[in-house]
């Protein structure tokens, strides 16, 4: 009987490790024409504003997408001053506001925004508004011993800010590492006030602790051992984005619909759909297009973990 | 979602519709049983805000399915069965075109289409053999116990039937200006030959 025994455990095991198996495969696609795609994420950061013009590419296209070259670009503000983005002559598509005074920034909290884009005798448009911003407090890193989600001796960091009081409050946070933008769909992290949503009002206090948390990186090394999330010497650098609802909304579907780590995660997985926009075509019957505007006010605090 | 005080305005409504129909022929006597059952099916929604507006194919949909067993006593004690299932791929949505946005790669459905295509068809053969143990002792007398073994093979020639396909960017750190990489991925659950031996016994 023992003879069973041990084939009957293999078996278990062999079935466990065999249960999925995935395939990089490379399927028929439909056809479709390229549509403009808008990126237009307006900061109050030191230094020049850039819009982006680009098309959309067939989905295993792999190279750079294709830029729009020769739009006329203008934002104009709820007081009525308008500024130009010129299109940069050595970087085709990128559509470029220069600051005229030294340590002049875009924009003022508070303030609508309307971007109109002509090209090829359409007009695109949209709207936005600059929203307040808290500051960030400060940053601290924890040394453990032992951690749930990470190798022994690991040092995980937290930021410290607290939301603005009044609900409604929408907010970006982006981690740079060592000047490194965690930018991976996993790493999308947006807070409505000081929660992750609006029923959980969570309004006028410091963010809670998953978002606090939420600068640390999930990297793994070759052989797929999950790393430290900090190690001393490293530097962090957080920023908060003010954005609006909408703004909101759209990381949001971008997360759902980017963020597929694969595996039994599939089973629950929501079918594909398109993310929103916010740019329309000024005549409804015209082409399409894509992508988002947003105006944010920004704070940002750096930290580096001391050797 | 669920903390949505306006849950309904999460939800959208729409009509659905399916047709169907069956065919079953089965042998009940002989060494020689078996059955084979074909059901040709198409249900269909249409919700405002999907797929413009028109009826598109369910997750559920199927348009095909056929299914054999058949069973087959070779003497007393072995018997040996095999079955066949042949289904109809399942309806998935398959994006046209891709973007940048914010250095996060989207998969972009220009048609606005929902389950615009279908996943490769799922089909599968299992068999397998069953031996009954001794009725009579050695010395003549019936044994009080029943037992047998079963020697079973699921998914003979280890097709990978595809349960999903998902579209994502390649999982790395892009350094600023590097163009996105996309892949397809195919997630098949069980997509090995699976032997199994059993041992059933009354007593």
């Amino acid at each position: 009987m023992r003879i069973y025994f041990k084939i009957s455990i293999a078996l278990l095991i062999a079935s466990i490790v065999l249960a999925s198996c995935e395939d990089v495969i490379n399927p028929d696609l439909q056809n479709a024409d390229a549509e403009l795609v808008v990126e237009a994420w307006l900061t109050n950061k030191p230094g020049d504003q850039v819009i982006n013009l680009m098309r959309t590419q067939t989905y295993f296209d792999n190279s750079l997408p294709p830029v729009v070259s020769g739009a006329v670009v203008t934002v104009q503000d709820s007081e009525g001053e308008e500024m130009n983005f010129i299109e940069d002559v050595n970087r085709k598509g990128s559509y470029r506001w220069s600051p005229s005074l030294p340590g002049e920034t875009f924009g003022v909290v508070g303030r609508g925004y309307k971007l109109s884009v002509t090209v090829g005798g359409e007009t695109f448009e949209s709207v936005s508004q600059m929203g307040r911003v808290p500051v960030v407090d400060s940053i601290s890193f924890k040394f453990e011993e032992s951690n749930a989600f990470y190798p022994k001796n690991s040092y995980t960091g937290e930021f410290w800010a607290r939301d603005i009081p009044g609900s409604g409050d929408t907010y970006w946070i982006r981690t740079y590492k060592n000047d490194t933008l965690l930018n991976k769909p996993a790493e999308i992290s947006l807070a409505f006030d000081a929660g992750f949503s609006q029923g959980g009002n969570f309004d006028g206090i410091a963010f809670i602790p998953p978002i606090r948390s939420s600068i640390n990186p999930n990297d793994e090394d070759a052989k797929g051992n999950v790393l430290s999330p900090y190690v001393p010497g490293d530097s962090v650098y957080v920023e908060i984005h003010s954005i609006t609802i909408e703004t909101f909304s759209y990381l949001n579907e971008v997360a759902i619909q980017t963020n597929r780590p694969g595996g039994f995660a599939e089973l629950f997985s929501s079918p594909l759909s398109n993310v929103s926009t916010n740019v329309f075509n000024a005549n409804p019957k015209g082409s399409k297009v894509v992508g988002f505007f947003n105006v944010a006010a920004v704070s940002g605090l750096g930290k580096r973990l001391k050797k | 979602m669920l903390i949505n005080k306006f849950l309904e305005g999460d939800l959208l409504t729409g009509k659905g519709r399916s047709y169907g129909l069956e065919f079953y022929l089965q042998r009940k006597t002989g060494r020689f049983t078996g059955w084979v059952s074909y059901t040709l099916g198409k249900t269909e929604l249409k919700v405002d805000g999907i797929n413009k507006g028109d009826w598109y194919p369910t997750r559920y949909d199927q348009r095909h399915n056929f299914k054999v067993a058949a069973f087959y006593d070779i003497n007393k004690r072995w018997s040996i069965s095999g079955d066949f299932i042949f289904t109809t791929g399942t309806p998935t949505t398959f994006p046209t075109s891709r973007y940048v946005s914010q250095g996060i790669l989207i998969p972009y459905n220009a048609n606005d289409s929902r389950n615009n295509v279908r996943l490769p068809s799922y089909n599968r053969l299992d068999l397998s053999a069953r031996l009954e143990g001794k009725s009579i002792k050695r010395n003549g007398k019936l044994r009080k116990n029943t037992d047998y073994w079963v020697f079973s093979l699921y998914n003979v020639y280890a097709r990978k039937n595809p349960f999903s396909i998902y579209f994502t960017q390649l999982d790395k750190r892009y350094v600023n200006g590097d163009p996105l990489q996309s892949q397809a991925v195919q997630l098949s659950i069980i997509g090995s030959i699976v032997p199994s031996v059993s041992y059933n016994f009354k007593f």
